[in-house]
């Protein structure tokens, strides 16, 4: 799932009533410009430090894996792919349907 | 009679060579070695100095001979070498170790002994253990002079300005115990944070379908920050990503 996919659900996510969240490690602190900004609505969050993706298992050496967690309500995971191999990521298709099988 | 007359002339001639020979051949001497030294920028204020004895030679020389240039130059000769060898070897040795060596051999030795203890470390916990404990263990007129500033301020560097060549070995060791210290307390933090790494990496194991989530708070690229209690009571994904692809 690219994030780029993602910002053609747009509707969808809003629909399901979820919160999304892209994280990435990258050090955005003082960052006013950030050239390769993805369209997407939802908060794009940095973990400079890496300690939130060391926590979630998918520190794969210095980047972590393209992984997507999905979290109920009650704050439990309820779904979760980790790609190690980066080439294979779960379709928009698929999390979306995650998260709608849910309800919210 | 005027064969005694020449035969006292002679000697006294002869008398008179052995003075100006000598005082040739130590003229010779100084010239060669005053142009031998004025290649040397270093020793150059050496010659001056030595220059001082010859100088008021020449000036007696000139007095008796003056058609008598190839007769003193075999006799020169001889005590020409002498004294050139033994002069050149005197002032050389004696002026230019007594300075020059010294700075340069005790200057190197003691940067790197500083800087081994620093990289072993070995050392420096004694340091420190015998600062603390204060005078007797060590050496007690450098351990004295030494533990004494140290107390006050724990910087040493003002202690190692005043103090002489042969006080840097012993007042730069204090220069190692205090580096040391600070290591000591930063492998004192990693290790929690190690067993805190190893805990989480316990579970991370666990993070799986049906965990609690981890919680965290992160910042925006927008300048928020949002933490996951927040949303408590709504579904969640979180997608991490290396890059914008």
């Amino acid at each position: 799932m690219q994030l780029g996919e993602l910002s053609r659900y747009e509707d969808r996510i809003e629909a399901s009533g979820a919160q999304f969240f892209a994280i990435s490690v990258d050090d955005f602190s003082g960052a006013s410009y950030i050239p390769d900004r993805p369209e997407i609505k939802f908060p794009i969050l940095y973990d400079a430090s890496k300690k939130t993706v060391a926590q979630y298992g998918i520190l794969g050496g210095s980047l972590p894996h393209p992984s997507t967690f999905v979290i109920d309500a009650d704050g439990i995971i309820r779904w979760k792919q980790v790609n190690e191999n980066y080439t294979s990521r779960p379709s928009a298709e698929t999390v979306l349907a995650q998260v709608e099988a849910l309800g919210s | 009679m005027g064969m005694v007359r020449r035969e006292r002339a002679l000697r006294i001639r002869n008398d008179n060579w052995r003075g100006v020979a000598i005082v040739f051949a130590l003229a010779l001497t100084f010239v060669i070695f005053v142009g031998a030294c004025s290649n040397n920028t270093v020793v150059q204020e050496q010659s001056e100095e030595v220059p001082v004895v010859p100088t008021s030679a020449p000036t007696s020389v000139p007095v008796p001979p003056t058609a008598e240039p190839p007769d003193t130059a075999t006799p020169a000769p001889t005590p020409a070498p002498v004294s050139r060898v033994a002069a050149p070897t005197v002032v050389p040795t004696a002026t230019a170790e007594p300075t020059m060596p010294p700075a340069p051999t005790e200057t190197p030795v003691p940067t790197p002994e500083p800087e081994p203890p620093t990289a072993t470390s070995v050392p420096a916990p004694d340091t420190p253990t015998t600062v603390p404990a204060s005078v007797p263990t060590a050496s007690p007129t450098r351990a004295a002079a030494t533990v004494a500033p140290v107390p006050p301020s724990p910087s040493p560097t003002p202690t190692v300005v005043p103090t002489a060549t042969a006080v840097p070995t012993a007042t730069r060791v204090p220069d190692t115990p205090t580096p040391v210290p600070t290591p000591t307390p930063i492998p004192a933090t990693p290790t929690p944070q190690q067993s805190e790494s190893a805990g989480q990496a316990a579970a991370q194991l666990g993070v799986e379908v049906g965990d609690l989530a981890h919680p965290f708070t992160l910042p925006s690229i927008d300048g928020e920050e949002y933490s996951l209690e927040q949303f408590r009571g709504q579904t969640t994904v979180l997608v991490f990503y290396r890059g914008f692809w």
